[in-house]
């Protein structure tokens, strides 16, 4: 299991009173933090695209501030929650966009619309490197995005994000025997999309 | 030799992507919440979720209460005929010098003769009716 470190340090800390709004915002920023980079990634990979994915994780914040008032331990999988739905809301305006401009034969040009400078490879890598990063990372999203929605959501949240089977289930409104049903199927698939990674 | 499972693998790399962030996107980021904490500011510790759900819904309570008072007063009134109140009285003869003609008007008194005549006079025989011509069939 993938270690939390970023997610679970910060519910650690004291829970404000509501009326010391300074330790309360101190304490949402915090959070909000600890998971952007991870909940950025996750968009990434479940949609494909960059820019939607900053989209909803940006959404995914304003939303989750809504339920500020609820115990620090719950945030993770409120937040979690709150960007699935965002994710799945884009995924279903991107497929009826793509839908409409198959109609009129046109290309969705947002699609490949990336701004290069935000592809420039993480600084302390060496460029063969980070290529094949990039690369292995394009592969994992592509393998991902095959899988049914369910069970890509399973694998994002348990596996990747580290939610325990509770918050997960939690996340994604679902039984813990429901995550553990998708996570497994989840598992073999991409067991054997990613057979050449061995 | 042993390779890595792929899983592994897989949560190694979304580890190392997540550290390893574009500048232009881990900017991005940064400013996306800050504007979501500064948006969320001045509602913070005034309203819980369901708490802000209380405003719309004491806006249609309130509507729905001057919907009402528009509505029902004309609905609480009684139909025309009751609201007019009881009907005038209409005088009525108890009078028995009234009853007995004795308060007649002269000029029913001229008719009475006449009336009398009609009553009287024989009716001329009753004709059948015609009967109606549909014309010859076609």
């Amino acid at each position: 299991m993938v270690a939390m470190d970023g997610l679970h340090t910060a519910p650690t800390m004291t829970r404000p009173g509501a009326h010391d709004a300074g330790l309360e915002t101190m304490a949402l920023d915090g959070f909000l933090a600890s998971v952007e980079r991870r909940g950025f990634r996750m968009a990434e990979l479940a949609l494909g695209h960059r820019e939607d994915a900053l989209d909803a994780v940006q959404d995914a914040m304003v939303a989750f501030l809504a339920y500020r008032e609820r115990p620090q331990a719950e945030w993770p999988a409120l937040f979690f929650a709150v960007l699935r739905s965002r994710i799945t809301d884009r995924h279903r305006r991107n497929a009826v966009r793509r839908r409409v401009l198959a109609v009129f034969g046109r290309h969705d040009a947002d699609e490949e619309a990336e701004d290069p400078l935000a592809r420039l490879p993480d600084p302390g890598a060496g460029p063969d490197q980070a290529d094949e990063r990039q690369r292995a990372w394009s592969a994992l999203g592509a393998a991902l995005r095959a899988l049914p929605r369910r069970q890509r959501e399973a694998f994002l949240l348990r596996e990747l994000q580290g939610l325990s089977v509770a918050e997960a289930a939690i996340a994604m409104g679902c039984s813990e025997g429901s995550i553990k049903t998708h996570l497994f199927r989840a598992q073999a698939a991409l067991r054997k999309h990613l057979e050449d990674w061995r | 030799m042993n390779r890595p499972d792929p899983l592994a693998r897989a949560r190694a790399l979304f580890e190392a992507q997540a550290e390893a962030l574009e500048p232009t996107t881990a900017a991005r980021l940064r400013a996306a919440r800050r504007t979501a904490l500064a948006e969320a500011g001045p509602r913070a510790g005034a309203a819980a979720p369901t708490q802000r759900w209380g405003w719309p819904a004491a806006g249609g309570l309130l509507t729905a209460a001057l919907a009402l008072l528009l509505v029902a007063p004309p609905l609480r009134l009684p139909p025309p005929e009751e609201a007019a109140g009881p009907a005038p009285a209409v005088p009525v003869a108890t009078d028995p010098a009234v009853l007995a003609g004795a308060g007649t008007p002269p000029e029913l008194d001229e008719d009475a003769a006449f009336l009398l005549w009609l009553g009287e006079a024989p009716l001329p025989p009753a004709k059948p009716p015609a009967p109606i011509d549909l014309g010859a069939p076609p």
